[in-house]
């Protein structure tokens, strides 16, 4: 289904905005997790400062206790230290996969709006994209790059290249979709055939008029795409195609703790958490924005 | 609408071919050595006999048409004969790990899959609808509220996840069902049906919640829009019973719209399989899927992600033409 969403007010309004978002108490929980969940996530090491692959065999599968808050895996290294550890891991992806994909889709959706003979070829494509099998098409391609990306870029590096890449070159089609529907809505209003007739180019025009009049819709659907982005990594990891466990990210921590759940149920449990809360506060956030930026919707809700 | 169907069916063709090609190339051109997991001992030239055997050193294009002649021609030809009773020798499609038909393993596997998919449409339908009508009847109410946190859940909590969590509560602690599933398990009698049950409950479970919450929030949402309409109002007006309005005028209307999202979610049902198999132990196409996937076999890979694509452009032409078969006002021509 597409989305709408309608384009950002004018600059007077931008305190309404906030009090319409401000009413959505779902969207204002959300951010506060969402913001919560990423302090800890920065901030953590400084306030447990235990190093998540310091290995103490003598310590392993334990249950939490004061030295352990949240247990110890079967090498013996700390699940909390871990859990903050994966979180940045799982977060950066997630921030910089939906980055690219939307960068990708605002960019496919402004050429096919602005550029008549250009729409056709770019939404054929993009209906090309939707209709590939993507979960399977991730897991073959992370599979065949793996081991060459690692061996240029060093593991870490190559494989969060790898993931990012993938996620983000096989989500944008939905941001370009809205973003075309956006541009070509846009390019009836007044002020665009205005800045036309002035002579305005097609640069300038993209960042001038089109781009901050779109900005609302790209917001929605990059917050959106945040939560699908860290869904979808951390599908991969628990199909053992993700990240390795040498660099853990949440998915990776619950598909290894699934070998050990019946000993230590809370290794599966804690990352798990940690994966759903991000993902549900985030998708509120969106929810709220969404509203919060078309005005009919608030109404309608009203009603 | 006739000529429409055959229309777009003629139009999904090229289509599938442009995803096979797509998927070919992207297998094709990745960094990938078949012989990579034989031990060290074999010396390199007979690496290279083995390479030449499994036909790698034709040119991409070759092989990719030698691919479709094998998945478009000999297959189907292969299947009538097996219907007609006849032994066919034609050239076919071989799996690079198990040397046999890559056909015969997915036909082996497909039964499972197919049950799983299949209930937990069934089930997540048959949630969603009670769930999307009340929703939209009592707008705001607390069968509504509960209905989008519901929904939202189902968003936002990964089906893994949800999947372990079920394994900890109902195997290991309370050991109503066993965590993995058993292939082998034949349905003979009343016991064996049972357990047979049993053990689909929690995959069953999981992707039904999934399909539940997607599908109970369009029908909520072409409920909505359907009960403010004058008919509505005129219904209520000659006095006929809530259930008569809701059932009769309000949900054959707003019906259409919601048959096409489940049709365009049955291949995302699919792909949603894979992960739970996995969880399950499930030994469905998902499983094939991954195993193939690390033992490096291209011809099965190739073959599978393309029958997944075939799924997905089958049932968004399913779903325009029951869009247009519901609702006599779409006119396609």
């Amino acid at each position: 289904m597409t989305d709408r969403a309608a384009s950002l007010p004018p600059l007077h309004s931008r305190v309404s905005l906030w009090r319409r978002f401000g009413r959505h108490r779902g969207a204002v929980v959300g951010m506060v997790v969402f913001a919560a969940i990423t302090a800890a996530v920065l901030l953590g090491p400084f306030v447990w400062p235990v190093d998540p692959a310091q290995i103490d065999i003598a310590a392993k599968n334990q249950s939490p206790s004061l030295a352990h808050p949240l247990g110890t895996d079967q090498l013996g290294h700390d699940l909390l230290a871990g859990l903050l550890a994966g979180g940045r891991v799982s977060l950066l992806v997630g921030l910089v996969a939906m980055g690219l994909a939307v960068g990708l889709g605002t960019l496919v959706g402004v050429l096919a709006g602005v550029l008549r003979h250009w729409d056709a070829p770019l939404m054929r494509m993009t209906d090309l994209f939707l209709s590939l099998p993507l979960l399977p098409l991730l897991l073959v391609a992370i599979m065949l790059w793996r081991d060459s990306l690692r061996a240029q870029f060093g593991p870490e590096a190559g494989i969060f290249l790898l993931i990012v890449c993938a996620i983000g070159l096989t989500s944008w089609m939905q941001t370009a979709r809205i973003v075309r529907g956006e541009v070509l809505a846009l390019r009836e209003r007044e002020f665009i055939i205005a800045a036309t007739a002035l002579g305005t180019r097609p640069l300038a025009m993209i960042r001038r008029h089109i781009l901050p009049n779109i900005l609302g819709p790209i917001l929605v659907s990059a917050t959106l795409g945040v939560g699908h982005a860290i869904l979808t990594e951390s599908a991969l990891s628990f199909l053992g195609l993700g990240f390795p466990s040498d660099v853990p990210s949440w998915g990776r921590m619950l598909f290894d703790g699934t070998n050990y759940m019946t000993l230590t149920p809370t290794r599966v449990v804690w990352p798990g958490l940690a994966i759903t809360l991000t993902v549900l506060s985030v998708n509120y956030l969106g929810d709220g924005l969404r509203d919060a930026l078309d005005p009919r919707r608030v109404r309608g809700a009203a009603r | 609408m006739f000529t429409y169907t055959l229309r777009r069916l003629a139009f999904s063709i090229p289509v599938l071919l442009a995803i096979s090609l797509v998927i070919f190339l992207l297998i094709d051109l990745a960094p990938n050595d078949p012989t990579a997991n034989l031990p060290l001992t074999i010396p390199p030239e007979i690496r290279e006999q083995l390479r030449t055997g499994l036909g790698l050193d034709a040119p991409t294009h070759v092989r990719y048409l030698l691919w479709c002649k094998q998945f478009f021609i000999h297959e189907p030809l292969n299947l009538l004969d097996g219907m007609m009773g006849n032994e066919s020798s034609r050239l076919r499609l071989q799996s690079w790990s198990t040397h046999t038909p890559v056909m015969e393993l997915i036909a082996e596997r497909l039964p499972q899959t197919l049950w799983v998919v299949g209930l937990s449409l069934v089930i997540g339908i048959l949630i969603a609808l009670p769930l999307g009508i009340l929703s939209a009847r009592h707008q705001h109410g607390w069968v509504d509220q509960f209905g989008t946190f519901v929904a939202m859940l189902g968003f936002s909590v990964p089906s893994f996840f949800l999947g372990v969590l079920m394994i900890i509560v109902f195997s290991v602690k309370l050991g109503w069902f066993p965590s993995i599933y058993d292939t082998t398990h034949r349905v003979t009698d009343w016991h064996s049906l049972g357990v047979q049950l049993r053990q689909m409950v929690m995959p069953v479970t999981v992707l039904a919640l999934f399909n539940a919450a997607q599908f109970s929030r369009f029908l909520r949402a072409s409920m909505l829009e359907t009960l403010h309409q004058d008919f509505i109002r005129t219904a209520r007006a000659k006095g006929m019973s809530e259930a008569r309005v809701l059932l009769r005028h309000a949900l054959r209307n707003a019906i259409g719209p919601v048959v096409t999202v489940i049709s365009l979610a049955i291949p995302q049902v699919f792909a949603g399989a894979i992960i739970t198999e996995q969880v399950f132990r499930v030994n469905g196409l998902g499983q094939l899927l991954i195993s193939g996937i690390q033992s490096g076999d291209v011809p099965l890979v190739q073959t599978l992600t393309f029958l997944f694509a075939v799924l997905i452009v089958l049932f968004n032409l399913m779903a325009d033409i029951t869009y247009g078969l519901l609702d006599p006002r779409i006119r396609y021509d």
